[in-house]
């Protein structure tokens, strides 16, 4: 405890969500891709609608090619693993360069398949990179609350896409029991601050059983303003 | 001897409020046997800030201090007496960086050729410093506004004007030149309505001030607060802060018998 | 000899993995890349590598001892051995550091001294490193990747080993330390070393930071952590120079230090690692004198060479060098990393003449050396035969209670094959440096 520094808290929860969204999107895009094939190549416009990305994409070979691999489009998984990366990199030594090279694993393979059509064979050991970072981090970083707060950030990240990808509730209900665990909603945590008229609302709706994709947008709402990292240090004086 | 009681306070105004605001300020004069200083107080707005006590490599007493919370003001205020026990001079050898020429002191043309025109001949190292003093004193032009903090010694000779500290920075150059170690010194003085500088010389045992604003030595209604090698190495006031923003700055300052 | 060579793929490729990069502003744009490794290790007999540990040993303390009299009784002024002009008009003396000795009164912690080898064998000093020497961590985490790939040739051949690099930095940190935790302080992930500042940390256990994680109260420095407490610090090794090390004493608009860190560390209550104002004894300037501060605080003779180093200053060497200037190098000495380095060869007869004309007028701002004929090491060309490159030896010795030689180094090498400069900002790559454990 207390070796990580203040700047850094809010590095571990975002560190979590972009390694997050790399998996759960990577995952969810293997499913659209395979409509793709040949049931439907428009899905993927259901797809960014789903997600909420801008349709940016000239045609199906264009989103294929950008939104996996052009690190120029913001939305794409390039773009979302560099981040993941730019978090990680400050973090070397809380959470071991051994956790970090899985993130640059991912990367460097990022990079060089780009142009393949078998994306979901030569970008699965993306995949494999990512259950191996989360296990590296769960085995080697020493602070367990800076863990946490990585494990935060990726449920946090995980609810959101689970959502807007229209997941079973018991899915979602799932993931937001994991993160109830993590967070300790009712008690004086420092970091991260969780608001709670977010967290009890968010509960009657995944508690309730009427169907989460009724209530959408008004789930995605509380989770965006389900967690925050303070970073300053008024609290303090 | 005289007694001397003194009173020297300095407010920031900021259009927009600044936090994280740290501070030294040079402002608590320093007891040695020329002024002995007794009860001095401050005050520093807006409290509730962490202020503490050190100390300089050049000597000077600091007072350090942060504020994190927001504040569009900031000031400080210093009061107390002090006993003058001699007029211009006090007992002590310069440390070898005062032979030096330092940052703001550097002599460029101007101030090359103007030593070489005005190379004093007198071989007692006092009479030195006051001979380049006069010629200083006829040379220049005293007048506000056309020179700031950042100006060097170079830059004001060239000009031809300045204020006190100019006078001081230029004066610390030619002595410099000659051989006479020396340092700048900020204080306070009777008649001023804000902080004055000069510049004390030595000659391997004592200092003696010299005002070259003045073109005399300094006498007991001064009071010297801080010093260094130029104004660079001791400001009365240096801070940072996080925020964008102008600042307004008022001094005043009362010394009185 | 045995090498890793045959394994310089699977080494690139975990290079790779773990990210060991060097960052490089190209037109205004940081780009990081990879630190271009050479597998053919240079190598250092066990009889040489002895001789050389004495020799910066000696050479360390007398620099140390030279800092601790610089800034306070100067005695090696008074006694005439060193100018006084070519102490105060250094850049690096910094007065703002006068009358503070720190613990074990050691200045230069981690001290990265340049050394090349003449074709005779003799060693030579170029240069001594010892505000922020970087680069220890290369070879350290090469080697590290050497065993895993080439298990076998450590087995043949006996080497030192030298992943005792950040048990030797940590106990440094932890002998000065004044109490508190070990911090590493970076200017951030955009700086050219941050490689190497996070690796460092996370293998001596300090906590990386940055300036604002750090606040001073009471002369005491103190790091935030993210769940709101503080926490006292010990040691700062800081990866920051001098100049933005503490905008309430030197650069007022450094955005990368900490105000009042100087107030702690004056009052005792940190330890800086190097501490400021170790740019008096690296000068170029003050190069030419270390020898002499050998016999004056060790009364010994100097066991490694300088290269034969003139000061214009002098006039004897001014003649000197302005007869010889063709053949000579000539060096700024404000300038570090390889820039502001002349070779008389190179220059045309009115750059010659120019030359000459500056050298006259400042001549206190350059040194001319002869230029040594060094050895060239073998590395190995993008079709996999070798090819003879310039390549010098940078040597960590660790001073804390004790002072100690790190038995590997930094060999940088020029890509370039007419290239004496062997700096990584100017393309440069590395090798591993062996010191064999038998003869």
């Amino acid at each position: 405890m207390g070796t990580i520094t203040r700047l850094n808290g809010s590095n571990l929860y975002w560190l979590g969500r972009y390694t997050e969204r790399v998996f759960t999107t990577l995952d969810s895009f293997f499913n659209y891709f395979d409509l793709m094939i040949d049931v439907d190549k428009d899905s993927y416009v259901k797809y960014l609608e789903k997600i909420g990305a801008p349709n940016i994409y000239t045609d199906d070979n264009d989103f294929f090619d950008r939104y996996l691999f052009d690190k120029t489009d913001p939305n794409s998984l390039r773009s979302n693993l560099e981040r993941a990366m730019d978090n990680g990199i400050v973090l070397r030594e809380a959470i071991k360069s051994s956790s970090l090279s899985y993130l640059q694993l991912a990367l460097n393979k990022f990079k060089s398949v780009r142009g393949t059509r078998k994306v979901r064979y030569d970008l699965l050991p993306v995949k494999d990179d990512l259950y191996a970072f989360w296990g590296s981090v769960e085995d080697n970083m020493e602070d367990l609350e800076g863990r946490d707060l990585i494990y935060i950030g990726k449920a946090v990240e995980r609810l959101d896409l689970y959502v807007r990808l229209s997941y079973k509730d018991e899915d979602i209900r799932r993931v937001f029991d994991y993160m109830t665990v993590l967070v300790h909603p009712y008690e004086n945590v420092y970091n991260p601050v969780l608001n709670i008229e977010a967290y009890e609302g968010l509960e009657k709706l995944v508690t309730r059983g009427k169907g989460i994709e009724s209530c959408r947008g008004e789930a995605l709402s509380l989770i965006s303003r389900l967690v925050e990292v303070k970073t300053d240090e008024e609290a303090e004086f | 001897m005289k007694k001397l009681s003194f009173e020297y306070s300095t407010e920031f105004e900021f259009d927009s409020p600044i936090s994280s605001h740290c501070f030294t300020l040079r402002c608590l004069p320093l007891s040695d046997d020329r002024q002995i200083i007794s009860e001095p107080r401050y005050i520093i707005q807006p409290s509730g800030g962490v202020i503490w006590n050190s100390r300089d490599s050049f000597g000077n007493s600091l007072l350090c201090g942060r504020i994190e919370k927001p504040h569009s003001k900031f000031s400080f205020s210093v009061k107390g007496t002090a006993s003058i026990t001699s007029s211009y001079t006090v007992s002590g050898k310069a440390p070898v960086m005062y032979a030096y020429q330092s940052p703001l002191t550097h002599p460029g043309e101007a101030l090359t050729a103007f030593y070489a025109e005005h190379q004093p001949t007198e071989s007692n190292v006092l009479y030195r410093a006051l001979a380049l003093a006069d010629s200083l004193y006829e040379y220049m032009t005293y007048e506000k506004g056309v020179t700031d903090v950042h100006t060097t010694a170079e830059e004001a000779l060239a000009l031809g004007k300045g204020v006190c500290q100019d006078y001081a920075h230029i004066m610390l150059a030619l002595c410099r030149m000659g051989g006479i170690p020396c340092r700048y010194v900020a204080g306070l003085a009777c008649d001023e309505g804000e902080t004055h500088a000069w510049v004390e010389v030595n000659d391997g045992s004592r200092w003696y001030g010299i005002d070259p604003v003045n073109n005399c030595l300094i006498s007991t209604h001064y009071l010297k607060l801080c010093h260094g090698r130029d104004y660079a190495d001791c400001p009365i006031e240096s801070g940072c802060y996080v925020g964008i923003t102008e600042s307004r700055q008022t001094v005043e300052s009362r010394v009185t018998q | 000899m045995n090498t890793p060579v045959a394994n310089t793929r699977e080494i690139n490729e975990l290079l790779a993995r773990y990210g060991v990069k060097f960052g490089i502003y190209k037109n205004g744009v940081f780009k990081e890349q990879l630190f271009p490794f050479d597998a053919i290790p240079r190598i250092i007999t066990r009889s040489d590598f002895s001789d050389m540990e004495k020799g910066l040993i000696q050479r360390v303390d007398a620099l140390n001892l030279f800092l601790k009299d610089i800034y306070s009784e100067k005695k090696i002024i008074r006694d005439g051995v060193i100018p006084a002009d070519f102490v105060y008009i250094s850049k690096g003396y910094l007065p703002q550091c006068e009358g503070v000795t720190p613990a074990h009164g050691v200045y230069s912690h981690i001290s990265g001294i340049d050394l090349v080898q003449a074709k005779d064998g003799t060693w030579y000093i170029l240069e001594d490193n010892l505000r922020i020497p970087s680069g220890a961590s290369y070879p350290l985490i090469a080697r590290e990747l050497c065993r895993m790939t080439s298990p076998d040739v450590f087995h043949d051949v006996s080497v030192v080993d030298n992943r005792n690099y950040a048990s030797l930095l940590k106990d440094t940190m932890d002998s000065v330390n004044c109490g508190g935790i070990n911090v590493i302080l970076t200017p951030g992930r955009y700086n050219a070393a941050y490689f190497e500042h996070s690796y460092l940390a996370e293998r001596t256990g300090a906590v990386l930071v940055q300036n604002s994680d750090l606040f001073v109260e009471n002369n005491i420095l103190y790091m935030r952590d993210y769940q709101g407490g503080r926490t006292r610090v010990g040691t700062v090794y800081r990866r920051i120079s001098d100049e933005y090390l503490d905008p309430m004493t030197f650069v007022p608009e450094s955005l990368i230090g900490v105000p009042h860190i100087m107030d702690a560390y004056r009052a005792g209550n940190v330890a800086i690692m190097n501490a400021p104002g170790n740019g008096v004894a690296d000068d170029k300037g003050i190069y030419y004198f270390v020898p002499k501060m050998i016999k004056y605080y060790l009364g010994e003779e100097p066991i490694l060479k300088n290269a034969p180093t003139y000061l214009p200053y002098y006039e004897e060497d001014r003649k000197y060098v302005l007869d010889h200037l063709e053949t000579l190098v000539v060096k700024d000495v404000s300038e570090a990393g390889g820039y502001g380095v002349v070779f008389g060869r190179d220059m045309t007869k009115e750059q010659l003449a120019d030359w000459r004309t500056l050298i006259t007028e400042q001549s206190r701002r350059f040194i001319a050396q002869e230029v040594i004929d060094f050895i060239d090491l073998d590395i190995l060309s993008d079709d996999g035969t070798t090819v003879p490159r310039k390549a010098d030896l940078r040597a960590f010795v660790l001073s804390g209670e004790t002072t100690k030689v790190w038995a590997s180094g930094l060999t940088r090498f020029s890509r370039n094959p007419d290239s004496f400069v062997v700096n990584s900002s100017q393309g440069g790559g590395f090798k591993d440096t062996w010191v064999l454990s038998q003869d």
